[in-house]
């Protein structure tokens, strides 16, 4: 039956244009749509897993609750009623007994690198300006085994911290803010009002804000010399060789440890949640452009149905079967998916190339200056798919309806 | 083979009305029948029900001993497809495709396009449309059109050709043209012809005339 629906489809021109028309526009827009948010959250997650630790050790949190109380003051007692149920809790600053982790990490297999850190929120100052600062000291070598910072300095290396004592690396977004260059001094105010006078060794850029504007690194040892914290750290930052792996790692870590223990997804579970709803819109959105498709190729169908019912009589005369029928109309269906799917793909392709020569430099989140669009075959397979399903799923009631046409009605009703 | 027709019923509608009240008839191979009576006397009807299109109330309709009833649809539209032709009284010819192209429709169902090729251009050279074969049936007179539908009935060599008023919408040259094929048909190929018609002259070409009145053989 493609002979005759191709014969069909060609004998209709105008309606075909429209139709293809609408199948490409709709898959164009899920390719470009998905192109650019998959290319954003790509973006987003590259930087998420190697700019930080893919599993963070943090000092445990204790939160009091009633039972925890029960159990420990009145171990005897059957019920207890509060007039005021107990709150509260208890946040240790530092990570307790650290050995303990580092000889397990070296242990664990899944482990690729790990580096403790003393993270403390501080204050840098320069000529007058004053701008809050997130202060990470680090163990400098294996801090660049961690993570990925040294593939976004800007200026000098990271490895530079370790030259010599009181130096500091700064995000490009903080160094701005303080209207500070490479190789200026700038001043670190703890918690105490203590300044401490550091160096800046170098600048780095992740692409990410909440980086690049609070972040400042420094030598491990420097870091517990302005927060008086000898020998303590906060954190430990963990690189593994699979971050797929990450939560799975954490939970089971978390059960032996009293340290909180969180993978890179669940620190930012946040983020990802709106990346989930992006897609729950970016979806609804396609399959809105795509319904409206459908409805089209849908009506047109049953259109022709009704202008065709004689034709479908005198193919039954001729020996075609129900099935045959339904077989014609339902092929025009997938003639409008495949073509129309195969050109969305192609057009889609093209668009998302050209949207990537348009200068963005006011997007903080653009490479280059330019937007990052996921060219992920996946999203074309999927657009070739979406554009098929819906023609498909559009043109099978048409197509059963035809097949369901008793060629006597028609006959006798000539 | 032959056709044979046991005691079929047809009836229409909610109550039910009776147009084909009991028939039986049998009808050899290679006769040529013509079916005539009133207006609304059932002449289509019966056709229909004898060519497969259409199922009896009640009744058989038996092909060389094999109940139309007892086959599969699949059998029966292949049945159709194979043996049966039909022409019709309007030519009924799909306006998309050419002439050639709506000869050869039969064939498309069974993949044998290529083999019928060339007695599809035999028949139409035939019937004098050799120059007409690219035409669209918008571009062909109506004489011209009832010939083609009559090519496509034959096509696939059927043996029974059931024409329903064939000459309805022709005029008298063009219907006796499309007469003088009939009979050529069952004169030099055999073929067992059934003709409804309400035109005395042209039941009288027949070997064997039908005549029906309220449902029912007069």
């Amino acid at each position: 039956m493609w002979f005759l629906a191709i014969r069909y489809i060609l004998a209709r021109k105008r309606q075909t244009f429209l139709i293809l028309l609408g199948v490409i526009l709709g898959t164009i827009a899920y390719i470009s749509i998905s192109g650019i948010m998959s290319g954003f959250q790509s973006y987003i997650i590259e930087h998420l897993v190697n700019n930080d630790a893919h599993i963070r050790v943090t000092p445990g949190e204790r939160f009091v609750i009633e039972r925890s109380l029960e159990q420990t003051d009145y171990p005897e007692a059957a019920h207890v009623f509060w007039t005021t149920p107990p709150s509260g809790g208890y946040f240790n600053p530092r990570i307790s007994s650290p050995q303990r982790w580092f000889h397990f990490l070296e242990k664990e297999e899944d482990v690729a690198a790990f580096t403790p850190q003393l993270i403390r929120d501080v204050s840098l100052k320069r000529t007058g300006i004053s701008k809050p600062a997130r202060l990470i000291g680090t163990d400098i070598l294996k801090q660049t085994k961690v993570t990925s910072i040294e593939n976004f300095m800007i200026d000098g290396h990271f490895e530079e911290l370790g030259k010599g004592k009181n130096r500091l690396i700064l995000g490009a977004g903080l160094l701005k803010k303080l209207g500070a260059n490479p190789d200026d001094a700038v001043f670190i105010i703890n918690k105490q009002n203590e300044s401490f006078p550091f160096q800046i060794a170098g600048v780095f850029r992740t692409g990410v804000s909440g980086i690049d504007d609070n972040n400042a690194f420094t030598a491990l040892a420097d870091a517990q010399l302005v927060q008086h914290a000898s020998n303590e750290i906060s954190d430990i930052a963990i690189r593994l060789k699979d971050p797929a792996k990450a939560r799975d790692r954490a939970s089971r870590w978390g059960l032996l440890f009293s340290e909180k223990v969180q993978s890179w997804d669940q620190i930012n579970a946040n983020l990802l949640a709106i990346f989930n709803l992006q897609h729950l819109i970016g979806a609804l959105m396609i399959a809105a452009v795509l319904a409206i498709t459908g409805f089209g190729i849908y009506n047109t169908l049953f259109m022709l149905i009704s202008n065709k019912r004689q034709e479908i009589a005198i193919l039954r005369s001729l020996g075609y079967d129900s099935r045959e029928i339904g077989r014609l109309f339902l092929f025009q269906g997938l003639f409008f998916g495949l073509i129309g799917g195969l050109l969305g793909c192609v057009l889609g392709y093209v668009t998302c190339r050209y949207v990537q020569t348009i200068p963005m430099e006011s997007l903080r989140v653009a490479q280059y200056g330019r937007l990052i669009i996921s060219f992920s075959p996946v999203i074309y397979a999927k657009g070739f798919l979406v554009a098929l399903f819906s023609c498909v799923t559009a043109s099978t009631l048409p197509a059963m309806a035809a097949g369901r046409l008793a060629p006597m009605e028609v006959i006798r009703n000539e | 083979m032959s056709l044979v027709l046991e005691n079929v019923m047809k009836s229409f509608g909610k109550p039910p009305a009776e147009v084909i009240r009991g028939i039986s008839l049998a009808i050899e191979d290679g006769e040529f029948v013509s079916i005539c009576g009133r207006s609304g006397s059932g002449k289509s009807t019966i056709l229909y029900l004898m060519s497969t299109l259409d199922i009896p109330t009640s009744g058989s309709v038996i092909y060389s001993g094999t109940n139309v009833h007892s086959m599969t649809q699949r059998e029966v539209h292949v049945f159709r497809n194979d043996k049966i032709g039909f022409v019709f009284q309007f030519h009924y010819l799909l306006p998309d495709l050419n002439v050639l192209e709506n000869v050869l429709m039969p064939a498309f169902k069974r993949n044998l396009v290529r083999q019928k090729r060339s007695y599809a251009l035999d028949l139409l050279t035939r019937f004098g449309l050799q120059d007409r074969i690219r035409r669209y049936p918008s571009q062909i007179s109506g004489g011209e059109r009832q010939r083609v539908a009559i090519a496509r009935a034959l096509i696939m060599q059927p043996l029974y050709l059931f024409a329903d008023e064939p000459t309805g919408s022709l005029d008298s040259v063009n219907g006796d043209n499309v007469m003088g094929i009939l009979c050529e048909l069952n004169a030099k190929l055999k073929m067992t012809v059934i003709m409804v018609t309400h035109e005395p002259d042209y039941a009288n070409l027949a070997g064997r005339q039908i005549r029906l009145a309220d449902g029912k053989v007069v």
